[in-house]
């Protein structure tokens, strides 16, 4: 556990010190809040609401979370710190851990800057429909839990090139098609047992159907299960190194 | 082999089975997660769980109810897939509810033309169902509709209203074809010429109320015998009474004493005075003749007119310097209505248009009486001659010291005391028997307190109640069915209509500054607050270098 924390602590600091983290959140909240206030036109609408936010951050995340974590390992192939990381007496599936909550620190830091959005909303909501923080939270666990798998995809893409770019690219493009499949007007296009089957391997779903409030064991489960997956198919290229 | 090769092929093949043991854990948790119950439902009035309502109808269920699905399966558009997908989920959830009480069958009209005949036999609607693709749109016809049938009684739901929830359509289609006993609700309109082709403006209400699955019961002529009959209406609706006689009061007020349920929507003003038509102002005050029944039980329908300035409804009016939107306090919303009663909690808003206002009476009162709504802080009434005229109430009055809120919605409930328990044997009314003679009322026959269950509903507009302000203000049904509900019903469905109804909205009356304020404070803050941040951290990592670099050579400077 300790040597978690020591990866993790070595990733944070180098997050703190990185102008590309603060670029990274200043885009991401400059961004996001900028659709909800502009291109939805939350004032004209009435409705206090956050779906105007939501619904932009999985789209936000395709593209911010793999710039983070293209260069979790392509990096350190790059600039050959791989093998010190390596000649570490730390096990690997620690490095990755390490590495990974490091990154996820930051995700979890750029949703928490977003509260002033429902801080807003509720304060200029009318008493006599009160504003519903139960939505809201969901909404805050559903994008962390994608935010999560997102960087869970891009940390293993990340771990098998040298190049951020092609990393960069190929995170993007899988966690848009894995997100695309799920959607309603794909599905619709499919015969009914592969759309059954593709929405349920699709975040899509369990991301919408969390983030209206409700926490199902399914939707959990998956999260939690496709991150795991995903962390073990890294520790996995990673100790492929020892043999390969 | 080389050992190397051999090495390689064993942590492969390691790894390969790792994953696929992995991924096959991962589906079988997955699999149970998907059939398991468990979830926590965060939304306020708990959204996504069946409501209580729908839980009691379920349980008590006594026999079977079946069923049957009309939807088309293929080349659907997606939010009709999503909505064929909801309803089966929530046809799962009614089955385990029920304890298998309720089965259910998803058949495609669309597929066999047997299945489709019988559709239509149902009454199932097919309708137009649009699909747009990024090279063109097309539309071809489907289903989307189902039948509950129970006991030999069948009612159907042509097509799933998108602006209903789910649940309570189906919902209330069980409950129409399982309820043991159907209220009855009487309805006692003005009298129209129907050979004059007058249809009368209050057709909305009854029509609302017969698709809750409620036995509607139309009272009309000069004697409510009915209400008095052993199979009396459990709620009568009394509205825009303009002239009642002794009998007829005599007859509201015993029914109540029976442990009836009486909503009165009182006039303002009497519509049929001269003048109406091309001389709008002027128009008298109106004594709502139910006021002298309604004294004992503690209510009294002023003879006012409400003007609110603070929420009348904005109407663009032609005038002499052309046309001017204008805020006509006549026609107002009312936001301010009690929380402490289910009917009102959760509806945000309903509206009023030519409203008196209601008091409460000083006479001792047994009943408990409670306000239901009013009207808002910026109010004012009319007393003598009413202007109703828009063109007259153009300009907002400048002295609002003497503006203040009006009730305009009221109930009295619990042990009402009737008036003619105190009355005189000879001022007893003369009843008229079925065969055209004839009575005085005997004393032994009035009832003087009512009984338990006796309730009073007296609104101070009757507009409110009337088709046209009904389709523009569709809460005012909704209250309506849920005063009916709580009377009638125990108010079991009024959580389940309550889902539909709240949408949580911004304040109207925040000033454009401040939104302009919050918003650029929102979208920039927190940025600025990195950036400083940001320049601090590279600051203080310049300084740390500097230090080092004194200290280890200037090598660490770069």
């Amino acid at each position: 556990m300790s040597n978690i924390y020591r990866v993790f602590a070595r990733e944070v600091r180098g997050y703190v010190s990185s102008p590309s983290s603060y670029i990274f959140l200043l885009l991401f909240l400059v961004i996001g809040s900028s659709l909800m206030l502009f291109l939805n036109r939350f004032f004209a609408f009435g409705a206090a609401q956050l779906d105007g936010f939501f619904v932009y951050v999985p789209w936000l995340f395709m593209f911010f979370i793999p710039a983070i974590g293209m260069r979790l390992w392509a990096e350190e192939k790059k600039t050959g710190t791989i093998e010190l990381l390596m000649t570490l007496p730390v096990r690997d599936i620690e490095i990755v851990l390490g590495k990974y909550i490091g990154a996820l620190a930051l995700v979890l830091v750029a949703l928490l800057l977003t509260f002033p959005l429902p801080w807003m909303v509720s304060s200029l909501a009318d008493p006599k429909t009160p504003f519903d923080w139960g939505p809201i939270y969901c909404a805050y666990l559903a994008s962390f839990l994608l935010g999560a798998l997102i960087l869970a995809v891009s940390a293993w893409v990340s771990s098998m090139t040298e190049n951020q770019i092609i990393a960069f690219i190929l995170a993007c493009s899988l966690t848009f098609a894995l997100y695309l499949i799920g959607f309603p007007a794909i599905v619709s296009m499919l015969p009914e047992w592969l759309g059954n089957l593709t929405s349920k391997l699709s975040p899509y779903q369990h991301f919408s159907s969390l983030y209206q409030g409700v926490i199902e064991a399914v939707d959990v489960v998956y999260f939690v299960g496709a991150i795991g997956l995903f962390l073990y198919l890294n520790t996995r290229t990673i100790e492929s190194r020892r043999w390969a | 082999m080389s050992s190397q090769s051999v090495r390689r092929f064993k942590h492969g093949s390691n790894a390969i089975v790792g994953t696929i043991l992995l991924i096959v854990s991962l589906v079988a948790v997955y699999y149970i997660a998907d059939r398991s119950s468990w979830r926590i439902d965060l939304t306020r009035n708990q959204r996504f769980t069946l409501a209580s309502a729908t839980q009691n109808i379920l349980k008590r269920l006594d026999s079977q109810v079946n069923v049957t699905v009309y939807a088309t399966s293929e080349g659907t558009p997606p939010a009709w897939t999503e909505q064929r997908n909801q309803l089966r989920d929530l046809l799962m959830e009614y089955r385990s509810l029920s304890k298998g009480k309720v089965k259910f069958t998803f058949v495609d009209p669309s597929k066999d033309p047997a299945v489709e005949r019988k559709a239509q036999e149902n009454q199932i609607r097919r309708q137009l169902m649009a699909q747009e693709s990024a090279k063109e749109m097309s539309a071809r016809e489907g289903y989307l509709g189902f039948v509950v049938e129970h006991s030999g009684k069948t009612e159907t739901v042509g097509v799933i209203s998108p602006q209903h929830p789910l649940e309570y359509q189906l919902t209330m289609a069980i409950n129409k074809v399982a309820q043991v006993s159907i209220p009855k609700i009487g309805i006692i309109t003005p009298e129209v010429n129907q050979y004059v082709g007058e249809q009368g403006r209050y057709q909305a209400i009854p029509q609302v109320l017969q698709q809750e699955g409620y036995d509607i019961q139309s009272i009309a002529g000069s004697n409510y015998k009915q209400l008095l009959a052993a199979d009396a209406p459990d709620m009568t609706f009394l509205l825009e009474p303009s002239k009642l006689s002794d009998e007829q009061l005599f007859q509201l007020d015993q029914y109540v004493m029976k442990g009836g349920k009486l909503f009165i929507a009182s006039s303002s003003f009497n519509p049929a005075q001269p003048g109406m038509g091309n001389q709008p102002n002027g128009l008298q005050p109106f004594a709502s003749p139910v006021n002298s029944i309604l004294d004992e039980y503690g209510l009294r329908i002023n003879e006012d007119l409400v003007e609110d300035w603070g929420l009348g409804v904005e109407m663009m009016l032609r005038t002499t310097r052309g046309p001017v939107i204008t805020k006509y306090p006549l026609t107002f919303r009312i936001t301010d209505l009690n929380k402490e009663t289910s009917a009102t909690d959760r509806l945000g808003n309903i509206a009023f248009q030519y409203a008196s206002s209601i008091s409460q009476t000083d006479k001792a009162v047994t009943g408990t009486i409670t306000m239901l709504a009013k009207s808002s802080e910026k109010s004012l009434r009319q007393e003598n001659l009413f202007r109703i005229d828009p063109t007259q109430l153009l300009q907002r009055p400048k002295d609002e010291n003497n503006m203040k809120a009006y009730n305009l919605l009221a109930m009295a409930n619990g042990v009402l005391h009737s008036k003619y328990a105190d009355v005189k044997d000879e001022d007893l009314p003369i009843l008229t028997k079925d065969d055209g003679t004839t009575y005085i009322v005997e004393r032994a026959n009035v009832l003087s307190q009512s009984k338990e269950g006796a309730a009073v509903i007296v609104s101070g507009s009757c507009d409110a109640f009337g088709d046209e302000l009904i389709q523009q203000s569709p809460l005012n049904a909704l209250l309506v069915l849920n005063l009916v509900d709580t009377n009638v019903r125990h108010g079991e469905m009024i959580s389940l209509r309550s889902k539909m109804s709240e949408v949580p909205r911004l304040r109207i009356d925040i000033p454009a500054s401040r939104k302009d304020l919050l918003q650029w404070l929102v979208i920039g803050g927190v940025p600025v607050c990195l950036i400083v941040l940001g320049i601090g951290v590279a600051v203080y990592n310049r300084m740390r270098r500097r230090r080092l670099g004194a200290i280890y050579g200037s090598s660490m400077e770069d």
